[in-house]
């Protein structure tokens, strides 16, 4: 029996897991292709991110190269809780299979 | 739907949103300073053979040193996409690689074996050369850096109105083919000045940053 315990409710949600996924996937993202890629709000975006550096997932700088523009990246720990969601993702599906 | 179809779900949007979101750069930018310094040389060497030799370079000899900067600029490419896996803990043949080789293939292919019937002239084959070569880089385009998409449009457009020109420009008498050191030149401005502002970019840019950020206190923006 599969425990739903293991699964962090902090990246179950849609938006968040849809965030941590393409922050998995490159170095860093800046806020703007964040935006475009998931087709989010400013004020949704934000809000999700910032649970999501609270939980210390998520780590942010600011940088100025042609314009202002703030970049973000799993941290460690968010990496590892990522990889850990998506194993008992995994282990919920092989579990109903068999 | 039960709760393993919900994971199932979940596992899918997640491997097609990872897909759509992966970054393979073909291309690393120190190859691309390799290679842009190695075109110059090719250009220099067709400059050597015309004003400290006895005769300019050969359609052959123009192929061998042009075949010969191609090798070395791919071996660089294979030291540094080797080092960047193994820094980023993925294997040389990544998912990014093996899309990578199979985007290129047709374009790169097709120059492969357009080159011997087009050996005896030069200027044909730089020409076919530019213009595949950023077919081949744009066939990349769904999953390369923004860099590497305007670098192939650059070859692209540079090949076909080249193409179109060339004639105009380098062959005022018509019966007579541009000499090796003015192909050389356009190889050289190509292959070469469009890899060195390419490289420059991606470095002044920060594309090829792949350390980790440290971890912020603040909320601000957040």
């Amino acid at each position: 029996m599969f425990d739903f315990d293991r699964l962090d409710k902090l990246i179950h949600e849609k938006g968040r897991l849809a965030i941590m996924t393409l922050l998995a996937a490159r170095p860093n993202w800046p806020f703007q292709d964040l935006k475009a890629e998931l087709k989010m709000s400013d004020g949704n975006l934000v809000t999700h991110l910032r649970a999501l550096h609270q939980a210390g997932y998520v780590a942010y700088r600011k940088e100025i190269l042609v314009r202002p523009q703030t970049r973000y990246e799993l941290t460690v720990r968010g990496r590892k809780a990522f990889e850990y969601y998506l194993r008992a993702l995994g282990e919920m599906v092989r579990s109903a299979k068999g | 739907m039960t709760d393993s179809d919900s994971a199932s779900r979940q596992l899918r949007v997640i491997r097609s949103l990872m897909e759509r979101a992966t970054i393979y750069r073909s291309i690393s930018a120190p190859t691309a300073l390799v290679g842009g310094l190695l075109s110059l040389g090719g250009f220099a060497t067709a400059y050597y053979a015309k004003h400290h030799r006895d005769h300019p370079l050969s359609p052959a000899e123009f192929l061998i040193v042009w075949l010969v900067i191609l090798a070395l600029t791919c071996f660089t490419n294979v030291v540094f996409l080797s080092r960047g896996a193994a820094r980023r803990s993925e294997f040389f043949f990544s998912a990014g690689m093996k899309c990578a080789l199979l985007s290129v293939t047709p374009a790169f292919f097709s120059a492969a074996v357009m080159t011997p019937l087009l050996m005896h002239r030069p200027i044909q084959l730089a020409l076919l050369w530019i213009t595949l070569y950023g077919i081949g880089l744009l066939a990349t385009q769904h999953f390369a850096p923004r860099s590497l998409v305007i670098l192939g449009l650059t070859f692209f457009l540079t090949g076909c109105g080249l193409l179109v020109t060339w004639k105009h420009f380098f062959m005022p008498n018509p019966h007579v083919e541009p000499s090796a050191l003015v192909v050389s030149g356009i190889m050289a401005a190509t292959f070469g000045g469009f890899h060195l502002a390419y490289a420059a970019a991606v470095w002044a840019l920060g594309e090829e940053r792949e350390e980790p950020v440290p971890s912020t206190t603040g909320t601000e923006n957040v």
